[in-house]
């Protein structure tokens, strides 16, 4: 089990760097299309609608990774009022109800992903793009995400301690 | 009673979306007990790229939404656009039929109207717009925003072309970091753009392909007695949103004239250069993406 | 009252799993799939649902937070903001709360400026925050005037919110941004009066620590060498904007590459920094995007199931007079703010507040302000405030939402504050406009 979540852990680490890597293609692809717009010569058109798959690809591709590194915001002000051992049944249940909504979403994705790649479909920006690449990071973000919750409930971390880790932020 | 749950493209207010409630107003009077549509809302319901597929997938009945915004599922609905043949003589020729048959095969959709049929698209211009010798517009000093779908065109003319969401364009005309538009009439002042834009070159190109469509599966079901119902009111709106866009139009561009903006036409060889540039953009795409039917819409359309 | 069991079960269903601690993008998920089968065609709704997160973030509009963020952090991890903030101390001497007052100034000009409050805070999160957190300033010293610099960006123009608000309720564009000038200078003087009752009620809120006495020379040295630069970097975000070099959403690339060319030339430029703002960006940015394109979905069934419709229409259907109307409106957008992104609630809201206003023959463009001012405020109210999120990522481990809220609380009053001097002395909205020959 703990090789398992290792190679997750590694697989998460490396889609965040892909997304890392995005963003700072992100800045030199919207500088570039400053530069080149402001030296007269021809815009890159494709630059606006390339950026914004950039985004689509750095949400999805951190995610799992953020599950790992407690990276979600989230709220506590039911949980907080609660003796500690309902706190630790009430955080294996989220752990389940994330891991659910992972593989749900992992599988609607996965189907709309097996359905563009059938049916050939393409979306159309100042390009055409295959709808394929659209599905592909959600299916791969739900799933490892899923696994990355399995973590948590086989009880390797607790999403809730925070000071177990390095300091996150700064 | 037959239920349809609908959604249209443009946000409540627009005048797009008042011509449809109208539309649907009329439906429901005269299907009173036997076919009702209930309209869910606008682009804060589903996003309008995302029309096409809901109708296809029977989440929507009924989508009010222009054909260019889902040309990924039926891609000859460019059609609709490019060609100038008014809707009534489409419907006379067998070319409604073709593309309608089309829609349905491609995209699971029965169509009902094509509204707004009588406006096209404007280039509208900050400095004093330069004719070229033969009469057409110097495109080599324009820097225009438009959506991705005239890109094409653009390029072909060689003019600089951006892409921004709309929002954004009134700032980047202020700046100047545009210094030209390329929307139609209706809802151009709604934006404030007016403003910078002193310019309306004509001709229009283009234009408008706002659709009412059906779920085809949606559509079938609809008892004999409700279907035509909706399609004779449809066919009656698309008849009257032919003839009211072209005034409502004509009042709007007054009104930007009457504030100070100046209208110059492209001349003679010029125009006619720009108009079979702009339609030829539109029939190569179309060609690329699925030859099949481009010859006999051509032959019906033009 | 059919629309009254939608609202209650979406609103609950997200309040209780939020509260029970479900990172806030998986509250948003669950509901939407329980309110998808309830409400929108089931299994059919939850494909379109995934077909929709890619329109909610392939926005270009989004760009400048990843931006911002990198530009923010490099500034930080670098080390030239300690340096900045350090001749900045000695400039300005021992006034209190001086980096409250500063991240307030600047703040608004990033966020007036580039329009967007959202990048606008995830960079003064990852700038000035940390600087202050180190100078042991209370939080609320800290995230307050980030917080509340966010306000500016939609009434400041430019601003995209602002042109989208007039384009949908009919409202003239340019008479509706210059009507927000004058306000927000108001907001900005009442936000610096904030810290300094601040600071004096609670002098340890932002502690005094030991300046070095300087001569004028070193003064002036340290102010050229690390605050003049800095107007390089103000150039490369505000300036290209202004004269038309870049959008706004660009500008905050062009700061990114003036960030690494004040590197070089402080030669602190190191691709391990490079690679931490990365990070860091990588963290805020996902968390966040996760969350809008979760929230986002969420808005849209909440307006398919016709909750948000009956909602509005039952709490401004009572016949109040004009000035409860407003009220009524106002305090719709609040609620509706706590659950709902801002587009989605113009959107959503205009159609239904038109009528009221123009039947009241209220001012357009006074009536305009007083909305964006509203909508404004529900980035930084909880649960569901995108501006405390942002925070919140880009703060220390263990920072919780409460304190967020708590640090935007004050700021919050004091924009319904200044909705309420606009209510009352409407030349402030309007006199401007009217100069401009409306
Ligand atoms: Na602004
Ligand atoms: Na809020």
């Amino acid at each position: 089990m703990k090789l398992l979540f290792d190679l997750s852990g590694r697989l998460s680490w490396l889609l965040a760097v892909f997304a890392r890597l995005l963003i700072g293609a992100l800045v030199l692809l919207v500088v570039a299309d400053v530069a080149v717009r402001n030296a007269g010569l021809r815009p890159l058109a494709w630059a606006v609608n390339t950026s914004e798959f950039f985004l689509l690809y750095i949400t999805f591709l951190s995610m799992p990774w953020l599950v790992r590194r407690k990276g979600h915001v989230f709220v506590e002000f039911l949980r907080i009022a609660l003796p500690e051992r309902a706190k630790a049944v009430l955080a294996r249940l989220v752990y389940l109800g994330c891991i659910v909504l992972c593989l749900y979403l992992a599988w609607v994705a996965f189907n709309s992903l097996a359905l563009a790649i059938q049916r050939g479909t393409y979306e159309m920006r100042t390009f055409d793009i295959p709808k394929w690449v659209v599905f592909l990071p959600m299916v791969t973000a739900f799933a490892l995400s899923a696994l990355e919750w399995l973590r948590y409930l086989m009880g390797y971390d607790d999403f809730y301690d925070r000071d177990l880790l390095e300091v996150g932020g700064h | 009673e037959d239920v349809i749950n609908a959604v249209h493209f443009a946000p409540g207010p627009s005048d797009f979306t008042q011509e449809f409630l109208r539309f649907v107003e009329a439906v429901n009077e005269r299907g009173k007990g036997v076919v009702r549509i209930d309209v869910r809302g606008g682009p804060e319901v589903i996003p309008n790229p995302q029309l096409g597929t809901a109708q296809q997938n029977g989440l929507i009945d009924m989508i009010h939404t222009p054909a260019g915004l889902y040309l990924e599922l039926v891609p000859e609905g460019e059609v609709l656009s490019a060609a100038t043949l008014p809707p009534a003589e489409a419907r006379k020729n067998g070319a409604w039929d073709l593309i309608d048959s089309i829609y349905q095969q491609k995209g699971n959709a029965k169509l009902l109207a094509h509204m707004n049929a009588s406006a096209g698209f404007h280039i509208w211009t900050v400095n004093e717009p330069k004719l070229t010798e033969d009469g057409m517009l110097d495109f080599s000093t324009i820097t225009i925003r438009a959506s991705p779908l005239y890109k094409q065109l653009f390029d072909n003319l060689g003019a600089t072309m951006i892409i921004q969401p709309a929002p954004e364009v009134y700032t980047s005309l202020e700046r100047g970091v545009i210094n030209a538009n390329a929307y139609p009439v209706l809802g151009y002042a709604s934006f404030g753009w007016d403003k910078f834009t002193k310019y309306r070159v004509d001709p229009s190109y283009f234009r408008m392909d706002v659709l009412i469509s059906m779920n085809k599966d949606s559509f079938e079901a609809l008892s004999p007695e409700a279907q035509k119902i909706v399609t004779e009111v449809a066919a009656e709106y698309e008849q009257k949103s032919y003839d009211e866009t072209a005034s409502l139009a004509a009042k709007l561009a007054q009104e930007m004239l009457d504030k100070g903006q100046t209208a110059v036409s492209m001349t003679g060889a010029g125009k006619d250069k720009f108009l079979q540039m702009a339609a030829d953009a539109s029939w190569q795409r179309m060609e690329s993406r699925d030859p099949t039917h481009i010859a006999k819409l051509k032959e019906l359309f033009q | 009252m059919d629309w009254f069991y939608s609202f209650a079960i979406l609103i609950s269903s997200i309040l209780v799993l939020m509260g029970l601690g479900l990172p806030v993008a998986f509250a948003f998920f669950a509901t939407n799939i329980m309110g998808l089968f309830l409400f929108f065609g089931g299994a059919r709704g939850v494909t379109q649902m995934v077909a929709n997160f890619s329109e909610a973030v392939t926005t270009y509009a989004l760009a400048p937070l990843p931006m911002f963020l990198v530009m923010g952090s490099l500034f930080f991890r670098s080390g030239l903001g300690d340096r900045v903030i350090h001749a900045l101390d000695l400039a300005i001497g021992n006034l209190r709360g001086r980096l409250s007052y500063v991240t307030l100034g600047s703040g608004s000009i990033f966020a007036a400026l580039s329009g967007s409050s959202l990048a606008n805070a995830g960079m003064m999160g990852t700038l000035m925050a940390p600087e202050m957190l180190k100078r042991n300033y209370k939080p609320h010293m800290a995230y307050g005037p980030i917080l509340g610099a966010g306000s500016l960006a939609v009434i400041i123009p430019p601003s995209t919110l602002g042109v989208l608000l007039g384009s949908l309720a009919q409202i003239d564009v340019g008479a509706l941004l210059i009507a927000g000038l004058l306000p927000g200078l108001v907001l900005v003087s009442m936000f610096c009066l904030l810290i300094w009752v601040q600071t004096t009620v609670d002098p340890e809120a932002a502690p005094q620590y030991p300046v070095p006495k300087a001569s004028g020379w070193a003064k002036a040295r340290a102010v050229a060498a690390n605050i003049l630069p800095m107007g390089f970097l103000i150039f490369c975000v505000v300036g290209t904007i202004i004269m038309g070099i870049a959008t706004p959403t660009e500008s905050a690339g062009l700061g990114c590459m003036g960030v690494i060319a004040l590197l070089l030339v402080y030669r602190k430029f190191r691709w391990s920094v490079i690679w931490q703002s990365l990070d860091d960006a990588m963290k805020v940015t996902g968390m966040t995007f996760l969350i809008i394109t979760a929230s986002t979905t969420f808005s849209q069934i909440f307006a398919f199931s016709g909750a948000s419709n009956g909602f509005i229409s039952a709490v401004t259907g009572f016949d109040l007079g004009p000035y409860g109307a407003l009220l009524m409106m106002v305090c719709v957008v609040l609620v509706l703010g706590m659950f709902m992104d801002q587009v989605s609630m113009m959107l959503i809201t205009i159609p239904l507040f038109m009528p009221i206003a123009n039947s009241f023959g209220f001012d357009p463009v006074w009536f305009g302000l007083i909305l964006l001012l509203a909508y404004e405020i529900g980035f930084t109210t909880p649960p569901f405030g995108m501006l405390l999120y942002v925070a919140l990522g880009s703060a220390p481990r263990g920072t919780t939402l409460r304190t967020m809220a708590v640090s935007a609380a004050p700021y919050v009053g004091l924009t319904l504050l200044l909705i309420v001097i606009v209510v009352a002395f409407p030349p402030l909205a309007l006199w401007l406009p009217g100069l401009m020959g409306r």
